[in-house]
C-alpha cells in the first residue's frame, strides 16, 4: 500500500469537496456576499477618503472566512464523519493508505481555496474599486494565508482524531472557528478595543495579522513581521502538540 | 494461506477471542466461520488483518493488495455519486472495468451507478462493494456477513450469485457468517467460534461425524416423540429431535417412525444441527 498520491485520488478529492455544498457556500459565496453587502451598503456613513482603506481592511479579514471555511471546517467535519463511519479503513482496505488520502485532500482543498480566494478577490476587487495590490503583497498574503489554512487544516484533523464523533467535532471546531474570529477582531470588536489578556491569547495566533497589517501588505507598505510570524509559529507549535496527542490516544485506543 | 498456531485479542480486560490450536487454511479453501452474535468472527477477522491488536503466532501469506475485504458494514462518501467512488477503487470508469462491468450488468446495479451512497437501499449497499471486491479479484477475500440486512429472497439470491461467481475461481474464501444455510455446499472448512473460544475446525462432515454420527434422523420434539425414543441416543437440539442411532439400531427407529406415522427427515450434514450439537457438547449454551 503506497503514501503516494495520484491524480485519481486528488481528482477524487475535488470532486468531494465541489459537491458539498459546505464549501463553495462558505468558502466563496457567502464571504463574498458579506464583502459586498457591508462594503456597498453598512459603510455608506464612513467619510470617503478613508473608504477604500475600511474596504480593503474588510476584505481582507474575509480571507480568515475563507481559510477556515475550507480547511478548518471543511476538512474537520468531512474527516469527523467519515472516521464516524470508518470510511478511511474501508477505503484502506482497498489499497490506500489513510496518508495518502490525507495528502491529496489536502493538495485538493489547497486547489479549491485558491480558486475560491481568486475569485473573491477579484469580484470584491472589482465591485468595491480595491487599489490593485504589489506583487509581493499580494505573493505575501497569499502564502500567509495558505499556511495558516494548512496549520488549520492539520488541527481540525487532530481534532477530529481525538474526539471522534461528528456531533461533538462540529461543536469544537465551530468555537475554535469563532474564538478565531473574535481573536482577530472580525465580530464587531475592534482587535485594539479588546481587553489586554485576549490580545496576548490572540497574538498567539496568525488571525489578527490579517486585520491589523494585510490591508498594508497589500499596498506595498512596510510592515513588521514579527508578530506574524511569531503568531504562526505558536499557532503552529500548540497544533503540532494537539496533533502528537491524537495519534498518541488513537494508538491507545487500539490497544 | 492463513496459518494461525495462536491468537488472542483483548477488548480492555475481557478476553474477547482466543484460539489455542492450530488453525490453516490453504489456497483455494473455502471456509466458514460461524457463531452466535459476540462470538468472535469479526474479531478474528479484524485481527488478521491487523485492524486491532491481537498477540499470539499467526500470518498471512497474502500482501494487502491480495486480500479484498467485505466488511459487516461498508460505508463511503455521500459526497459524490457512487460512480465517482467506484472509479477511484477501480481506478477507472466501472463500465470501462472489464470485471466490474460484467458485475454490473450480473447484479443489476447500472442504475445505482448515479445515486448517492446514503441514498441507496441495503441490498444495493450491499452489491456495491460486492463489486468492487469480487472486481479486484484478490486471490484471499473475506466476506463478513455479506447478507445481513437483507431480506430472505435477497440473500438468497446473493449467495447463489456468489457461488456461480467463485465456481472456477481459484480464490481463497472465508464466510463470516450466523445464516448456517448460506454456506452449506459452499465451503470445505469450517471454524465454529463462541464466545471467543475456537470449539471445532476442520472439513464440515469429518466434524458431523465426530459430533453427530454418521446420521440423523430428525423428527418433531414432543412429550409422545422423546417417549417414544426413549432409549435412542439422541443429540441436544431445542426445537427438534435428533435420533443418533448406531447401525444396529437405524432400522429399528426407523420402523418406529414409520409405526407412529410421524414424518421425519434423514440427515447426513447440517451445518446448524452441527453447531448446536458442538456448543452443547463443549460446555456453551446456545443464547
Amino acid at each position: 500500500m503506497s503514501k503516494r498520491i495520484n491524480s485519481r485520488l486528488i481528482r477524487y478529492e475535488l470532486n468531494g469537496i465541489i459537491k458539498n455544498w459546505y464549501v463553495p457556500f462558505f468558502g466563496l459565496a457567502f464571504p463574498t456576499g458579506l464583502a459586498f453587502l457591508i462594503g456597498k451598503y453598512a459603510l455608506q456613513k464612513i467619510p470617503p477618503a478613508v473608504l477604500p482603506e475600511v474596504r480593503l481592511t474588510l476584505v481582507m479579514s474575509q480571507l480568515i472566512i475563507i481559510t477556515l471555511s475550507i480547511f478548518l471546517l471543511g476538512h474537520g467535519l468531512v474527516y469527523a464523519m467519515e472516521t464516524e463511519k470508518n470510511i478511511p479503513i474501508r477505503l484502506e482496505l482497498f489499497g490506500f493508505h489513510q496518508i495518502a488520502m490525507i495528502k491529496a485532500r489536502a493538495i485538493a482543498q489547497l486547489i479549491i481555496f485558491c480558486f475560491c480566494v481568486s475569485v473573491f478577490l477579484t469580484a470584491t476587487g472589482l465591485g468595491l474599486d480595491l487599489p490593485l495590490p504589489t506583487t509581493g503583497g499580494l505573493i505575501g498574503i497569499l502564502t500567509y494565508t495558505m499556511v495558516t489554512g494548512l496549520i488549520s487544516f492539520i488541527l481540525a484533523h487532530a481534532i477530529a482524531l481525538i474526539i471522534g464523533k461528528f456531533s461533538a467535532t462540529y461543536a469544537v471546531l465551530m468555537c475554535i472557528y469563532f474564538a478565531f474570529m473574535i481573536a482577530g477582531g472580525g465580530m464587531g470588536i475592534p482587535f485594539d478595543d479588546m481587553p489586554a489578556f485576549i490580545r496576548i491569547i490572540a497574538e498567539q495566533t496568525p488571525f489578527p495579522f490579517f486585520y491589523t497589517h494585510f490591508a498594508d501588505i497589500w499596498q506595498g507598505k512596510v510592515v513588521s513581521a514579527a508578530p506574524a510570524i511569531q503568531g504562526l509559529l505558536v499557532y503552529a507549535a500548540i497544533t503540532f502538540l494537539i496533533l502528537l496527542f491524537a495519534l498518541r490516544k488513537r494508538k491507545l485506543r487500539s490497544v | 494461506m492463513i496459518h494461525i498456531d495462536n491468537l488472542s485479542v483483548h477488548y480492555g480486560d475481557r478476553l474477547a477471542l482466543c484460539i489455542d490450536e492450530p488453525v490453516t487454511f490453504n489456497a483455494g479453501d473455502r471456509v466458514g466461520v460461524i457463531g452466535s452474535n459476540g462470538a468472535g468472527k469479526t474479531t478474528l477477522i479484524n485481527a488478521l488483518l491487523g485492524l486491532i491488536p491481537a498477540t499470539g503466532t499467526f500470518h498471512l501469506d497474502a500482501k494487502p493488495e491480495d486480500i479484498g475485504v467485505h466488511m459487516q458494514h461498508n460505508e463511503y462518501s455521500s459526497n459524490v455519486p457512487v460512480r465517482n467512488v467506484m472509479n477511484l477503487i477501480l481506478g477507472c470508469k466501472p463500465e470501462a472495468h472489464p470485471i466490474a462491468a460484467k458485475l454490473i450488468d450480473y447484479f443489476n446495479f447500472s442504475h445505482c451507478l448515479g445515486k448517492r451512497f446514503e441514498k441507496m437501499s441495503g441490498g444495493e449497499k450491499q452489491k456495491m462493494t460486492l463489486i468492487l471486491v469480487l472486481a479486484k479479484e484478490t486471490p484471499l477475500v473475506f466476506f463478513d456477513e455479506v447478507t445481513t440486512g437483507l431480506d430472505f429472497v435477497s440473500r438468497d439470491h446473493l449467495m447463489q450469485l456468489l457461488r456461480d461467481w467463485y465456481t472456477n475461481r481459484d480464490a481463497t474464501l472465508v464466510f463470516i457468517t450466523h445464516y448456517y444455510k448460506e454456506i452449506e455446499n459452499l465451503v470445505n472448512k469450517l471454524l465454529i467460534l463462541d464466545r471467543g473460544r475456537l470449539l471445532a475446525f476442520g472439513h464440515p462432515q469429518e466434524l458431523f461425524r465426530t459430533y453427530c454420527g454418521e446420521r440423523l434422523f430428525i423428527t418433531e420434539k414432543t412429550a409422545e416423540t422423546e417417549k417414544i425414543f426413549a432409549d435412542v441416543p439422541i443429540l441436544p437440539l431445542k426445537d427438534e429431535l435428533a435420533l443418533r442411532p448406531d447401525d444396529a439400531e437405524a432400522e429399528a427407529v426407523f420402523r418406529l417412525l414409520e409405526k407412529h406415522h410421524l414424518s421425519y427427515r434423514r440427515c447426513h450434514m447440517d451445518i446448524e444441527i452441527l453447531a448446536q450439537t458442538v456448543m452443547a457438547k463443549k460446555g456453551v449454551t446456545d443464547e
